[in-house]
């Protein structure tokens, strides 16, 4: 087998966003149920609300 | 402004050196008792460009992929640069990698989750101290497995006689049971095969067999920084050995994959009085 | 120490972790255009999940041959109406089976 040393940028993001996405230090968890767009489960907790709140800004287009 | 967070540290001083992080903000650490926090701050007005992967782009993806998919995916440079501080740090210091945007709307938020998760954190930088975290992925030929003991499955007298449409449709979900059994059996057992190698030289594994009929295994490894060699060499007599598969190994990475937090509530932050 | 990344096909495990890499659970949202939809999908999810249990379990106590003639039946008859309705429900509310497919994140996919 040829074993290749990858300096490839894909399969090395591929393999950090493995570790990141999930992985590490986690404070809440990850299943958001919404209604009308406001999200119910995570409304007391500040920190995932800015992560998640940001993020669906982000992928809405409205930032 | 929020608080980007990349890694708890086990110190309270300031980092040795000067580290540049996301949007090329000055990362910093926040002590906290004998711990602290490294972070930078984030302007998230600012919107990166989206960048899309070239090699996944050219991947058919379904039509609901723009909407589930996180903006992370199209970040490159952020994940990348989180990635880039971590392991930075991991250089000088114990750590404990945040996932990926953790991100805060304050110090008060900080503070609290110190608070909170200073003996979980503890418990973990002791228990990780020096030890680094390998992947490895296997691929081997499942679908052709499969069509295999598809083709294989032989009709024999523990299959019912079929004098009613409800055993008829028995008989369909018996041998669909059976190939999935067989199927399964196959890949546990290659998957204990190859874990055999590492064993000796591992302190934990994280492992996913079967993540999809192809992708036979999907392992972390936990190591101690003075196995590293020992596990690189594993690797190699493994792919020796058992050439037919196809084999991603990589690593040291920080142990993302082996942080167990116990807190499962988390306080009301906005109830906080800033004064505690 | 240095990192690495070793392979032989690094376009194989692009591909096969690109598929794979769901960032963001699927939510489930509920507005007032679909929320019958949406919850019509949580439903159907969890009685899939609860009806593909079921027949598995049936298949290992057919397997084990604990159970009667008559059982097997019934079990069959049972089971296969079952499918038939849960094909009708899904044609109904326009759900594959890929869409009853939750993600859970760290958990991996529901199904």
């Amino acid at each position: 087998m040829n074993n290749v040393v990858i300096k490839s940028k894909d399969i090395t993001l591929l393999e950090i966003l493995d570790r990141v996405l999930d992985k590490g230090v986690v404070i809440s968890g990850d299943i958001v149920i919404s209604v009308a767009d406001v999200d119910l489960i995570y409304l007391g907790l500040k920190v995932l609300l800015s992560s998640v709140e940001t993020m669906e800004q982000w992928r809405a287009g409205t930032i | 402004m929020k608080i980007y967070c990349y890694s708890i540290i086990n110190s309270n001083h300031k980092l040795p050196c000067r580290i540049k992080g996301l949007q090329a903000g000055a990362v910093y650490n926040i002590p906290y008792r004998d711990i602290g926090i490294v972070v930078s701050e984030f302007n998230e007005l600012f919107t990166p460009p989206v960048i899309s992967i070239p090699s996944i782009s050219s991947i058919e993806r379904d039509e609901d992929c723009e909407k589930n998919h996180s903006p992370a995916l199209f970040m490159p440079a952020y994940v990348l640069k989180h990635e880039d501080v971590v392991e930075a740090l991991m250089k000088n210091f114990n750590i404990l990698p945040f996932k990926f945007f953790t991100v805060f709307n304050s110090n008060d938020d900080i503070l609290a989750v110190m608070e909170n998760y200073y003996n979980d954190f503890i418990e973990n930088l002791d228990r990780l101290y020096n030890k680094v975290e390998f992947g490895l992925k296997v691929i081997w030929p499942g679908k052709i497995i499969k069509n295999h003991i598809s083709k294989t499955y032989t009709e024999n007298n523990h299959i019912l006689p079929e004098d009613s449409p409800a055993k008829t449709f028995i008989n369909e979900k018996l041998k669909n049971y059976r190939i999935e059994k067989k199927f399964i059996d196959k890949a546990n057992n290659c998957v204990d095969i190859i874990n055999n190698c590492f064993n000796k030289f591992i302190i934990e594994k994280r492992i996913e067999t079967l993540k999809s009929t192809n992708l036979l295994l999907n392992a972390s490894y936990l190591v101690s920084k003075e196995k590293v060699n020992d596990l690189q060499k594993a690797f190699e007599s493994l792919i020796i050995t058992n050439g037919g598969f196809k084999y991603l190994f990589s690593g040291p990475w920080p142990p993302y994959n082996f942080i167990r937090l116990n807190k499962k509530v988390v306080q009301n932050f906005t109830e906080r009085s800033m004064y505690g | 120490m240095d990192k690495i990344l070793t392979t032989d096909s690094p376009a194989l495990f692009i591909s096969e972790m690109a598929k794979l890499n769901p960032v963001i659970p699927k939510r489930i949202t509920a507005n007032p255009k679909n929320v019958e939809h949406g919850l019509a999908k949580l439903v159907l999810t969890l009685i899939e999940l609860i009806r593909k249990l079921m027949e598995k379990q049936a298949m290992k106590r057919i397997e084990k041959g604990s159970l009667t003639d008559e059982e097997i039946e019934r079990l069959g008859e049972t089971l296969m109406k079952l499918e038939n309705k849960m094909d009708e429900l899904k044609q109904l509310f326009g759900l594959t089976d890929r869409d009853l497919n939750i993600n859970l994140g760290p958990l991996g996919d529901l199904m």
